[in-house]
């Protein structure tokens, strides 16, 4: 148990000694070098070491210029106190939160210390602002007292001498001094109590230095030509524990004032630490180190620290750029436009090929283009104040008047609306007239009130006869069409003519071979007469149709009842159905409504579908039927010619419509193409209902409502 | 003998009665036909006349009747009605043996001649007919031997010529040939062969 006892403690120990017992590092600014660092500052941390036991103190001198290697170290944690001056001290505060926690008392017992500026005492240099022009040394741009203090000092006496070149940062303060009794510069900056201290030591003459701003302050000992500012710091670094910082500082603060260790390094005591505001303060007003960038927006900085609303405001920045760039740019377009307008008006009228005239409210010309009078004939001269109505416009294509009151050109400016004619007619100075397309769009003064219309009109006269010779050809093909139907089935249609004229005929020879012969009655002669009217009632009627079938023009449009009409057309056909062997089933609709349509191309379409189904039997022996439907369906009449022939190719079945495309050996193929544009004018349908052998079915429909046109 | 008759054929009622009309006013007997088959049905070869029938008929045309009247021996001539366009199926019916065509409509007149020419035709055609039953039946009464000599007598030999052939005297061909004369009919040597022509028995 005891052996135990002792093994613990002994691990213990050696526990504490490797976790608690550090090496604490303490760095020093050295601004008189090293080897001095070293020297001086060595006493205090052996009081340390051997006021702290748990502890091993080291001193790491630090030269001003290698503060960069410093804050590595403090970084690092290498480094865990910092004795330093107070611009330092405020950098690491601000830069890495170091935190003060004695302040330095110097050997004459005072904490704060400021400059003294001077000038040699026989110099013409009296007071601050003589110094303007004149040489000056410092010791460093950092250095507190050796410059800062003073030239802060300076600049409340608005002398700037920052940016002159007469400035010269010597280093060690003594240089100054001899700087200056040697004439080598005009004005030297010191930290207080260096004149003293040389003067003291029988080194300088202090009459033949004049010393600039002298102020006195109470319990200051020492010559001064500033306000007071903090003295050296002892400085924890952020990672540095409070504890050990606490036995430091409470360690420091018993140290006997004026003890041998303290006056090793030319100070007296230290104490708890004094506010350093003022050194910010001074800093800031200076733009020195941490605050070098101090009253400037750091952009950089800014950006870091509000990382979104940078990004937000990069954003609308960029839009506003490009908004700001397309509206300068839009703007300088404008301006080119507007100037191009005001200076090209009339050559961009005259440039296009459209004739443009402007009117005002009086219904008088206002401006002509030069394309109007290519047009039209008519010049400026004809034209400019002249009421357009009455040389343009004043009569229509057929030689009826127009009034001006219904001239869409003044309707426009009455009613503020702009217009679209699509066909019109103008008149030339000539005399001819043309069709014309146009436009008149309202003429607007800045406060938006009509002041007259403008006209752009384009010559369609060529346009519109293009038209009419397509309407030609189309009529010219339905024509072709059915002089091609005609031409298939006039055997048929000479035969059944021949039928009633041999009956006239023949009959009329043996009536008067009766006569002759004296072998007449009166009943035979009535009955010879009247098979003689009866044929040639039936003979006129066949004519007639065929003629109407084959006639060019039969655009014409009257009521007519389609059961009548297939009746009619079943008349050209008989020769085809009676030869081909064909039974005819009619199943017509009795009580179907008329329809108001272009009868005979119906009738077309009619005898060519009845044609096609009559030849698509040719081949079958036996069972031929041609069967023919109406009845009413859907608002419309609906037609379907039926046959037991052998059926429609599926090959052509897709293409049955298309021209040129035909079954038959000695066909056009313009049949369906042509009867489907005619059902389709009349807003019906034509199409193939079934197919098979034997069985195919074509059905048309003709609406009963749009077809009055 | 029977009365010659005039047959129409025709499908259309119209046509079929202007021409019974027309056959009628010059005195002919008509009988009318509405289809092929249906005359077919009634014919009846020994009366003779004339057919008037439709080319284009439904079910059975005119030329196909011409082929099924082909199966008698004794027919009256065919004269077809024609329309417009069939020249084709009218030539068809003349090398078929139809006496003619009529194109519709008619020249009445040429029609008439027409049908006369074919009822002549016809009663020659019958009268013909007649003599070569009466001469077969002459013939037929002849004796084998009196037909031996009726042959080389056809073929223009004399008594004395017949004798040696057939190997009997002069004689005897001379009382042969008198046999002959008495059964066929014949006054003359002249007759003789006309009957002899009759039956086909001499190429001419």
């Amino acid at each position: 148990m005891n052996k135990f006892k002792i093994l613990l403690s002994v691990l213990l120990f050696s526990l504490s000694l490797t976790s608690a017992a550090k090496n604490i590092s303490i760095a020093v600014l050295a601004f008189s070098g090293e080897e001095y660092a070293r020297t001086s500052w060595q006493p205090t941390i052996d009081y340390l070491n051997a006021h702290i036991l748990k502890h091993r103190f080291k001193l790491i001198p630090v030269e001003p210029n290698k503060i960069q290697y410093l804050e590595q170290l403090v970084q690092q944690q290498k480094v865990d106190f910092i004795i330093t001056q107070p611009v330092t001290f405020v950098e690491f505060q601000v830069k890495h939160g170091a935190t003060s926690i004695l302040t330095l008392v110097d050997e004459s017992k005072s904490s704060q210390f400021g400059s003294v500026i001077f000038a040699r005492s026989d110099s013409d240099i009296i007071n601050l602002p003589q110094i303007r022009d004149r040489s000056i040394a410092g010791a460093n741009p950092k250095g507190l007292g050796g410059w800062l203090i003073g030239y802060n000092e300076l600049k409340q006496h608005n002398v700037d001498v920052v940016n002159q070149s007469k400035v010269s940062f010597l280093g060690v303060q003594d240089n100054i001094v001899n700087g200056v009794l040697n004439g080598s510069v005009d004005v030297g900056i010191v930290r207080t109590g260096v004149l003293e201290r040389l003067s003291d030591s029988g080194r300088i003459d202090l009459t033949k230095l004049r010393v600039l701003n002298q102020k006195k302050v109470k319990d200051f000992p020492y010559l001064l030509s500033t306000a007071l500012y903090p003295e050296w710091a002892f400085v924890k670094a952020s990672h540095t524990s409070n504890l050990i910082a606490k036995q430091v500082a409470s360690t420091l603060l018993l140290m006997s004032p004026g003890s041998k260790e303290a006056v090793a390094r030319g100070y007296w005591e230290w104490v708890t630490p004094v506010d350093y505001q003022p050194i910010h303060e001074l800093m800031k007003k200076l733009r020195v180190g941490v605050y070098k960038d101090f009253g400037k927006i750091s952009f950089l900085q800014y950006v870091k620290e509000n990382l979104t609303l940078s990004a937000m405001f990069f954003i609308v920045l960029i839009v506003l750029i490009m908004t700001g760039l397309r509206v300068l740019k839009l703007n300088n377009k404008l301006k080119v436009v507007n100037y191009f307008i005001e200076q090209q008006n009339n050559m961009i009228l005259d440039s296009v090929s459209e004739g443009i005239y402007g009117v005002d409210l009086s219904g008088r010309c206002t401006f002509i283009n030069q394309a109007l009078t290519d047009i039209m004939g008519w010049e400026k001269k004809d034209m400019l104040g002249k009421l357009q109505h009455e040389i343009l416009h004043h009569t229509h294509a057929d030689g009826t008047p127009h009034p001006s009151h219904q001239c869409p050109v003044y309707e426009t400016f009455m009613d503020g609306k702009a217009r679209f004619i699509n066909k019109d007619t103008f008149w030339k100075k000539d005399g001819d007239s043309i069709f014309v397309e146009y436009s008149t769009t309202p003429i607007k003064d800045k406060l938006g009130s009509i002041v007259g219309s403008v006209v752009v009109f384009k010559d369609i006269t060529q346009q519109i006869e293009h038209q009419q010779l397509q309407k030609q050809y189309e009529q010219d093909l339905e024509h072709v069409g059915r002089l091609n139907t005609m031409g298939e089935i006039v055997t048929g249609i000479a035969h059944e003519l021949n039928q009633p004229l041999t009956v006239i005929s023949t009959t009329a020879f043996a009536g008067s071979k009766l006569i002759e012969s004296n072998q007449y009655s009166a009943s035979k002669f009535l009955a010879i007469f009247s098979t003689l009217s009866k044929q040639a009632e039936h003979a006129a009627s066949v004519i007639k149709h065929m003629r109407k079938m084959s006639n060019k023009d039969q655009s014409d449009y009257s009521l007519i009842d389609i059961n009548v009409r297939i009746k009619g057309v079943i008349t050209l056909l008989q020769s085809f159905i009676k030869d081909n062997n064909i039974r005819l089933m009619l199943d017509l609709d009795q009580s179907l409504p008329l329809v108001f349509v272009q009868a005979v191309q119906i009738d077309q379409v009619a005898l060519n579908l009845c044609k096609n189904a009559i030849d698509a039997m040719d081949m079958s022996s036996s069972n031929k039927v041609l069967g023919i439907t109406t009845k009413y369906l859907n608002e419309a009449i609906e037609v379907s010619v039926i046959d037991t022939g052998s059926g429609i190719d599926p090959s052509i079945a897709d293409h049955l419509f298309d021209p040129f495309s035909t079954l038959k050996k000695n066909g056009m193929g313009m049949g369906l193409s042509i009867s489907r544009s005619i059902i389709e004018r009349h807003y019906g349908n034509l199409y193939l209902e079934q197919s098979a052998p034997g069985m195919t079915i074509f059905k048309f429909t003709l609406p009963i409502q749009k077809n009055h046109e | 003998m029977n009365k010659a008759t005039i047959f129409i054929i025709d499908d259309d009622q119209q046509v079929r009665a202007a021409l019974s009309l027309l056959m009628e006013s010059v005195g002919w007997e008509v009988k009318l036909f509405s289809t092929a088959t249906s005359f077919l049905e009634q014919f009846d070869s020994d009366i003779p006349g004339c057919i008037i029938s439709d080319i284009r008929m439904p079910m059975m045309s005119g030329l196909d009747l011409q082929m099924k009247l082909k199966e008698y021996s004794m027919v009256p001539p065919i004269l077809m009605i024609t329309g417009h366009g069939d020249v084709a199926m009218a030539v068809r019916a003349i090398q078929a043996g139809a006496l003619d065509f009529i194109e519709k409509p008619f020249n009445n007149q040429h029609l008439l001649d027409r049908v006369h020419k074919a009822i002549e035709i016809d009663n020659g055609n019958r009268e013909t007919a007649i003599r070569v039953l009466e001469a077969n039946e002459k013939y037929n009464r002849l004796t084998d031997k009196e037909k031996e000599v009726f042959e080389w007598i056809i073929k223009g030999a004399l008594s004395k010529q017949i004798a040696e052939k057939v190997f009997v005297t002069q004689s005897a061909v001379e009382a042969r040939r008198s046999k002959i004369m008495e059964k066929m009919d014949a006054d003359n040597i002249s007759d003789l062969m006309k009957m002899a022509m009759t039956m086909n028995m001499i190429n001419v």
